[in-house]
């Protein structure tokens, strides 16, 4: 679990870096990531402009992302969305509704041992689901600076086609864009 | 004994859940983890004071009469446990060859933090492990107004623990009996208890009296309401009225194995109202095997309560089973009845010396004149004393803790 949030800090860092040197580049988002709010994670991402004017943007957007519950299970998304960015006029902000299509996985504690004399825990046993996720998403952003701005967002989406049955999940994200 | 401190983090378990949720409203389920998600230490293997050199007599061998023995042993107090049925363990009980794994007859979950299995061992030296299941269910059903709705993201709040391969009941006999086989007489229903005088004295049905210094009395709570107990002098009356304040409903576990599975992981029985809201008792249904190394299919039921009176005060086991198969049926489509293949019933409302399910509802007013020893003599231990979480195994071993050190203290 810490391994792959270092993974995603370590592949956040150069896209920014990169988004912040080069004009025009793409914007690279990193975000608090949950579901429900209370499973903790992390999501980078970025987003390509399709087709569009100074009102309406057509978008693509590559995420990455994962959350957790610690004594439960992980979840890794690797989610594409679609969506129309719509700039607010007068406003450094904006507005995106979007539909997304994701790979969840899930990794869940199945069982662990407790010593009974120390306390301590292993022998952690793990069991994986894979999953499809579509999604509806709703961003609203706003600009305090020329190559930053801040968004929040709510997503919700079905996890289907695993071993474990379809599940609503509501996945929340507060972060910056670069 | 020398002193540890034990980190854990643990989910939101059943209990937590409905409690959180009753008391902050639905806006806490959004955020559950600021409300119990936190880390806690305990301050494990405490070292009692000891101002005590006599001898302890403790009336019944649940869960809190057990451990009261093995932590006097532990302390070398003389002690002597007096159990009414032919067998320990109380409302702690397993079937060993219904399934391929042992099945919990009474307390199954465990309702806290794994850590507190060594915290009750209480014994740094012992070097042993016990497997245990994260109890995250991922399908779950209410049945409600006489439909079948999918409530899986529920499952998002919920998690608990549970014994993979072992029970609650093989827990304590396997780990702390050895320390109390030596002092414990079954068969031995107590009838009458005198306080008299500086000595305790205790009688039972056979008119056998046993002497002793102080007494832990961990009688069901059903016991004492039904004034199956004679006191001399008798019982305060603030004690009584606290007794009178508190139910132990009606309560039941029927295991069910079938030839396929039709079922998910847990269905509620009323809908979320009855989620979150167990005034009146909780019924669910649910995978008894999840989590365990079997390929058997078992079902169990789980109620206590309101809910559980239909059951309890059904005459005979085959028309229990009859109805639990009739509505199973309603309820997934008549997949029961074709792959029912056989059952194992524990009504804890029959079982004698026991009487029902467990310490029900808020006893927030009882409670403290409930845990009052008398006289300096007569200390109270078991699931309706405990410290913190009531109804639980574990409480009712944390108050045979606070029983012994009380007494240990002089």
């Amino acid at each position: 679990m810490r391994s792959l949030f270092i993974m995603l800090l370590v592949l956040a860092t150069p896209l920014v870096l990169f988004s912040q040197e080069s004009a025009g580049r793409p914007p690279v988002s990193i975000s608090y990531f949950s579901n429900y709010g209370f499973q903790p994670g992390i999501k980078v991402g970025t987003a390509f402009s399709l087709a569009g004017d100074s009102t309406r943007q057509w978008l693509i957007s590559p995420q990455l992302g994962v959350f957790t519950n610690p004594s439960d299970d992980t979840h890794t998304l690797l989610n594409l969305e679609a969506g129309l960015k719509r700039p607010k006029p007068g406003k450094n902000a904006y507005t995106t509704m979007a539909i997304g299509l994701g790979y969840l996985h899930q990794s869940k504690l199945q069982s662990f041992s407790v010593n009974l004399g120390s306390g301590q825990t292993g022998d952690r046993q793990r069991v994986g689901d894979n999953f499809v996720m579509p999604s509806v998403s709703y961003e609203y952003g706003w600009a305090t600076h020329r190559k930053i701005s801040w968004f929040g967002k709510c997503a919700l989406g079905t996890r289907l086609l695993g071993r474990n049955e379809h599940s609503m999940m509501l996945l929340l994200e507060f972060g910056i864009k670069l | 004994m020398s002193k540890k401190e034990v980190k854990h983090t643990r989910s939101m378990n059943r209990k937590e859940f409905i409690k959180t949720c009753s008391a902050l409203g639905i806006g806490a389920w959004m955020f559950p983890s600021l409300l119990t998600g936190c880390s806690s230490e305990e301050d494990a293997f405490p070292e009692f004071e000891v101002n005590f050199a006599g001898k302890v007599l403790i009336v019944g061998a649940g869960a809190a009469g057990i451990t009261a023995g093995y932590v006097l042993s532990q302390y070398g107090i003389d002690f002597e446990i007096i159990e009414a049925a032919p067998v320990y363990g109380g409302r702690v009980k397993e079937a060993v060859n219904f399934a391929d794994f042992p099945i919990d007859l009474g307390a199954e979950w465990i309702h806290t933090d794994a850590t507190i299995l060594p915290v009750l061992i209480n014994d740094p030296e012992v070097d042993a492990s016990i497997d245990l299941i994260n109890y995250s269910p991922e399908s779950l059903y209410v049945w409600n107004n006489n439909k079948l709705k999918k409530r899986n993201f529920f499952t998002n709040f919920y998690g608990e623990l549970k014994f993979k391969s072992t029970t609650w009941y093989s827990f304590f006999d396997n780990y702390m009996i050895p320390a109390v086989r030596n002092k414990l007489t079954l068969n031995s229903p107590v009838s009458h208890i005198d306080y008299s005088s500086d000595k305790v004295s205790i009688t039972n049905t056979n008119n056998e009296v046993f002497e002793g210094d102080r007494l832990i009395l961990t009688v069901p709570l059903t016991i004492l309401k039904q004034n199956s107990i004679n006191f001399n002098p008798p019982l305060p009356d603030r004690k009584i009225n606290a007794l009178n304040e508190i139910e132990m409903p009606d309560g039941i576990k029927v295991f069910m194995e079938f030839s396929e599975r039709f079922y998910p992981d847990l269905t509620y029985d009323g809908g979320l109202s009855a989620i979150l809201n167990e005034t009146d008792g909780e019924k669910i249904y649910y995978d008894a095997a999840f989590g365990k190394d079997t390929n058997k299919n078992i079902l169990g039921l789980f109620t206590v309560g309101k809910p559980a009176s239909q059951y309890t005060d059904i005459a005979t086991d085959a028309e229990l089973i009859q109805y639990i198969l009739n509505e199973l049926d309603q309820m997934f489509d008549g997949k029961a009845t074709p792959n029912y293949v056989k059952h194992v019933t524990q009504n804890w409302t029959n079982e004698p010396y026991i009487g029902g399910s467990y310490t029900h509802g808020d006893n927030s007013s009882a409670s403290p004149v409930l845990k009052e020893p008398i006289d300096g003599k007569i200390y109270f231990a078991g699931e309706t004393y405990a410290p913190e979480d009531y109804a639980t195994v574990h409480g009712a071993a944390q108050s045979a803790f606070v029983a012994v050190e009380e007494i240990l203290k002089g």
